[in-house]
């Protein structure tokens, strides 16, 4: 996997190097933008499980964290399901989801 | 259901899209309302949910921020697929359309789901056609929707806003 600093984060932390010295920030612009977590939804898309590290880059690139695909054949696995999770994870990104 | 109970897992049972009686001959279980709080009835545990589609609830002619209100309040929506629809008769004709410019008021289901403190997945799917993706070389369209990555981040961009007014307000 690339070890570059995908797309979103660059251009995050390359504004905020910017702007920090030279504009004031108030109370409110600490706390936006308001972003996912432990108790709020996430946001997530449909892919393939072979999905490779490009497809993967696409998602992460529009801040997509969170996938869902059709599961492997029954009865699942969890030495397969593992994997599966484990290899998305290397990728930046959490398997919410399985269908059957 | 309780051995996903004890492991932590939990079951979305999609609703029938299009919410029809009968498909191939077989009686369907999940095309009315009745149908959705009839599942969640059978085994009464949070493992036992369903997948919210607020298009589809639209489709039934139902409010899909009372039917995500009775659902949430339970504890049984386990995922959701986040979609507009126009519709001009419940259940038998209506349209797909772009997320903003349905009947569903999105920004309404989102704040119901924040305020829930829903944590699992929303999946704003089925985007919608767009030239930009049709007219690349050798585009496999997303089904169904029949769009492609432009208008996946469309909908994504949509869904984010919506969550982050959601978040804020």
């Amino acid at each position: 996997m690339s070890q570059k600093l995908p797309r979103r984060s660059f251009f995050g932390a390359a504004g905020a190097f910017a702007l920090t010295p030279s504009i004031p920030r108030s109370e409110a612009a600490t706390d936006w933008p308001p972003g996912e977590g432990k108790g709020t939804p996430k946001l997530c898309l449909g892919t393939g499980a072979n999905s490779d590290e490009k497809q993967m880059r696409r998602f992460r690139q529009i801040g997509i964290d969170h996938v869902l695909m059709g599961g492997p054949p029954i009865p699942w696995q969890e030495a397969e399901l593992r994997a599966l999770v484990e290899r998305f994870s290397t990728g930046g990104l959490a398997v919410a989801n399985l269908m059957i | 259901m309780p051995v996903a109970e004890a492991a932590g897992v939990r079951l979305a049972l999609h609703p029938n899209d299009p919410p029809v009686p009968l498909s191939r001959g077989s009686q369907q279980i999940m095309a009315t309302l009745d149908g959705w709080k009839k599942l969640v009835a059978i085994v009464d545990l949070p493992a036992n949910g369903i997948t919210f589609d607020c298009g589809v609830t639209r489709e039934l002619g139902e409010d899909p921020v009372a039917v995500c209100r009775w659902f949430g309040e339970r504890d049984r929506i386990n995922h959701v697929h986040y979609r507009n629809v126009r519709v001009r008769q419940a259940y038998v004709d209506y349209t797909e359309v772009f997320p903003d410019e349905g009947q569903v008021d999105m920004f309404a289901v989102m704040k119901e789901l924040v305020r829930q403190k829903y944590s699992r997945a929303i999946y704003p799917e089925h985007p919608r056609a767009l030239d930009a993706d049709r007219e690349l070389p050798g585009f496999n369209p997303y089904y169904p929707g029949g769009g492609g990555y432009a208008g996946l981040v469309y909908n994504v961009a949509y869904a984010k806003a919506m969550l982050q007014a959601a978040l804020s307000g």
